[in-house]
């Protein structure tokens, strides 16, 4: 038993080791995002200029030292903005990726694995939901239940849960016609263990790529949310809502449109490239 | 052939009534309604007016009913906003968006099949890197930050192309809609191409390594023949589900180009009825986006099987 164990240990830890060395690109990615995330939430702590205090008199000032990175047109320091959007970005992203996964992979194994009425019911919804447009279901929901933080996590994992059921339902069946799963079914295994307990354990795999995937898709839809001005609300910030103050003022200072844009793009770039080294 | 086709259109119209379902009862358990937008000093007995004007004081699911039964006449109802019949607005600003999505996906699929292809035959060579880093970066760059960027360079600095709108000249490069065109259809191009590269390489790859390919090749068919004939033919069902895949979303316009480059398409036009309140627009453009889907969901499932014969119906 001690000696299974500790094989598994070396088994994964040598895994881990090999992923390193053959997907450098991914390892790369993963330390990237760990220094967003820890600049994001730990520099606030060391950068004590508040991200929402105006000043008219200081606006649309060029990078100095009290403010280095200059400010945007209501005199708000952009570095400030630039963390604070950050942590809204990045949270609301990974949340609402915990959200589409918990309902995505429930209603993709109920049905994949009870199949009759069941996955015809709930496989309709999911088409149902996947042939209306992201972009114009978030504006539906945003209409209708508003537009705080809580709601906006809660409307992009709606979004996109029947992507990550699809994935799911087709996993589940193909796991279901298993042996191992027809013996515990034979050793007296209820229906709920054995889909707990034997069925959505072995979709970890391809649920960690695809919840990486998710987390840079659900902040790009944040982005763009807060950019049409349907998302996070000023005069909290955040990068989308930024780039949207950038574009009235894109022939007067187009230095506002460079940072906001870069941080997104940089962390959706990670977090793509850690899916994908992680898919193979 | 035939009992497949009806069966899917059986489906297809099954799911685009529970989504208009899901949808109308999203809309109208909006607090407010559009009363409460018209105008804000509006009294009471303004605002009931205009409900009873509007019928809102009906029960949701009556009113679902009776929308239901008038879009079955062909008549989506009257834009609160623009005065005008629904189908009208629907069918004023879909052929613009059509045009941008046609363009864009035209040029994604004659840019990422061929360009897959090669970075397939040639895996790691500078032609695949090149294309990998710029399909990554597709990927991960917000459409709408690229398009503030592609304005800034090419409107504000070279005075090169208008940067929005689709006739009116100004800006640089005069009128008419090709020049207006070039900047939202380049974005676009940029974001989407790459997930067709992406999947035309990787069922290159797996068709170039297949028997059949072996077989070609040991027959002394000529490379060209074996990668064209052979490989990509084979290669080519992957592909036109991406395509698909594509379309659907295009054809919902990019609300978020449109709106940037001020594109009077149909993503736009939902934009602007989403924060205006006009219930009869968006659930005129919900249903006409959710039927194209559906149907573009079901012609790329029979042209699969005229493709490739080794796909059955059953």
């Amino acid at each position: 038993m001690q000696l299974a164990t500790e094989h598994g240990v070396m088994l994964r830890r040598d895994g881990l080791r090999r992923w390193v060395r053959h997907h450098p690109g991914g390892m790369a990615a993963a330390l990237g995002l760990i220094a967003i995330y820890l600049g994001v939430f730990l520099g606030p702590i060391v950068y004590r200029v508040s991200p929402t205090a105006t000043n008219p008199l200081a606006a649309l000032l060029p990078p100095s030292s009290a403010h280095p990175l200059g400010t945007d047109p209501l005199g708000r320091d952009i570095l400030a903005r630039l963390l604070a959007g950050g942590q809204v970005s990045l949270i609301v992203g990974v949340l609402s990726m915990v959200v589409a996964i918990v309902i995505g992979v429930l209603v993709g194994a109920i049905a994949g694995y009870f199949r009759g009425t069941v996955e015809m019911v709930l496989m309709r919804i999911v088409d149902a939901a996947l042939a209306i447009p992201a972009l114009i279901l978030i504006m539906v929901e945003v209409t209708t239940f508003g537009n705080s933080p809580p709601v906006i996590i809660l409307v992009i994992g709606l979004v996109n849960w029947p992507a990550m059921a699809r994935v799911a339902y087709g996993e589940v069946l193909s796991i279901r016609e298993r042996l191992y799963v027809e013996a515990a079914l034979a050793l007296g295994c209820s229906q709920w263990r054995l889909l707990r307990r034997h069925i959505v354990p072995q979709l970890t795999p391809s649920i960690v790529s695809m919840a990486t995937l998710t987390v840079a898709w659900s902040i790009l839809l944040e982005s763009a949310l807060s950019f049409l001005g349907l998302g996070i609300q000023p005069p909290l910030a955040s990068w989308g809502g930024m780039l949207q103050d950038a574009q009235s003022y894109v022939f007067i200072d187009p230095t506002l449109a460079v940072f906001p844009g870069i941080m997104i793009f940089l962390t959706v770039l990670c977090f793509n490239a850690l899916g994908n080294s992680l898919k193979e | 052939m035939t009992r497949y086709v009806v069966r899917r259109v059986g489906l297809g119209v099954m799911t685009l009534l529970i989504m208009s379902l899901i949808v109308f009862l999203l809309i109208n358990a909006a607090p407010g309604g559009p009363a409460a937008i018209v105008n804000m000093n509006a009294t009471a007995s303004q605002r009931a007016a205009l409900e009873k004007l509007y019928g809102l004081q009906q029960p949701v699911i009556e009113r679902y009913a009776s929308w239901l039964w008038s879009v079955l006449h062909g008549n989506l109802g009257v834009s609160y906003s623009l005065q005008q019949p629904v189908t009208q607005v629907i069918g004023d600003y879909f052929p613009n968006t059509a045009l941008l999505a046609g363009a864009a996906l035209g040029l994604s699929i004659l840019i990422g099949v061929p360009l897959g292809t090669q970075a397939a035959i040639g895996r790691g060579r500078w032609l695949d890197r090149l294309a990998s880093l710029i399909t990554m970066m597709g990927l991960s760059v917000p459409d709408y930050w690229l398009a503030i960027l592609a304005i800034l360079v090419f409107s504000v600095w070279l005075h090169l192309l208008p940067a929005s709108g689709m006739n009116a000249a100004g800006g640089g490069g005069g009128g008419g809609v090709l020049p207006h065109m070039i900047l939202p259809v380049g974005v676009l191009t940029f974001v989407f191409m790459p997930n067709v590269f992406v999947i035309a390489k990787a069922s290159m790859i797996e068709a170039l390594q297949a028997d059949y390919t072996r077989t070609a090749r040991g027959k002394g068919a000529s490379e060209r023949r074996v990668v064209y004939r052979h490989a990509l033919r084979n290669a080519f069902n992957p592909v036109l589900s991406v395509i698909g895949l594509i379309t659907t979303v295009l054809i919902g316009g990019d609300a978020i180009v449109e709106t940037v480059f001020a594109w009077p398409g149909i993503g736009r036009l939902m934009v602007e009825a989403t924060s205006q309140r006009d219930y009869p627009v968006m659930m005129g453009v919900t249903i006409v986006i959710g039927a194209s889907v559906i149907c573009i969901n079901i012609i790329v499932d029979i042209l699969y099987g005229l493709l490739d014969p080794r796909v059955r119906y059953d």
